[in-house]
């Protein structure tokens, strides 16, 4: 079941972010934590699924200032 | 191009996750954070894509009981800032959000704003007069029956750029 919804809400997130109709954001791209969000992604996927860990924490944060931040992650598996 | 890879990276997803050979998995699904890091990755697009705001902060985890999980943070004038978290809905039916501000001088913490609203997110907003330390709060007030503990996410963003007065 809990496979089933992930797939499902997987492929929605696919069909979203495809079906936008423009690559003309007015967000600097480098700005967006979904590449990190997605390389994070595989990594809980091999953790949990491959490796059999649990994450229970997982935490994206810039360096606190906003002009000069970048996104950094870390998961912390038990 | 970043959209291209999202685009190639979430199909590899949807594919790693489909070709799995069994459900028997030996984790209980209960601990797995993949559905909470689902349920963020959905308000992450709005955020980015829809409000064209920036997100500064991302945090999953597991809370317990009927403690408060505290996240802190330096805030810095001229920006408004949104907080919105959301519990695991299978295992979350009420979450509440605090925040509080330190006292420069007594280093005490002061609540300035919560949310109580009886549902399993919980949204708040808040400008800064100067930078200062924030305390975001995270409580379940109630799970659905059985549990007691499970998965949030708590978002921090901002609007790309300075608030204009």
């Amino acid at each position: 079941m809990k496979r089933l919804l992930f797939l499902v809400l997987g492929f929605l997130l696919f069909v979203f972010t495809y079906s936008q109709e423009s690559d003309n954001r007015s967000m600097n791209e480098s700005n967006s934590i979904q590449k990190i969000l997605l390389q994070a992604s595989e990594q809980i996927l091999i953790a949990e699924n491959d490796l059999n860990q649990i994450g229970y924490q997982i935490t994206f944060s810039d360096r606190e200032d906003p002009e000069n931040g970048s996104v950094e992650y870390k998961i912390i598996p038990l | 191009m970043k959209r291209l890879l999202f685009l190639v990276l979430g199909f590899l997803l949807f594919v790693s996750t489909y070709s799995q050979e069994s459900d028997n998995r030996s984790m209980n699904e209960s601990n797995s954070i993949q559905k909470i890091l689902l349920q963020a990755s959905e308000q992450i697009l709005i955020a980015e894509n829809d409000l064209n705001q920036e997100i500064v902060h991302l945090q999953i985890d597991l809370i317990q009981g009927e403690d408060f999980k505290w996240i802190y943070r330096i805030l810095y004038p001229d920006w408004t800032y949104y907080f919105y978290a959301e519990g695991e809905n299978l295992m979350v039916i009420d979450l509440d959000m605090e925040i509080r501000i330190q006292d420069e001088k007594t280093g005490k913490w002061y609540k300035i704003d919560e949310d109580l609203s009886p549902n399993y997110s919980t949204f708040l907003q808040t400008e800064s007069p100067k930078s200062l330390s924030y305390a975001i709060g995270i409580k379940v007030a109630k799970y659905r029956e059985g549990w007691l503990s499970g998965h949030f996410f708590l978002m921090i963003t901002h609007n790309k750029f300075r608030d204009i007065k």
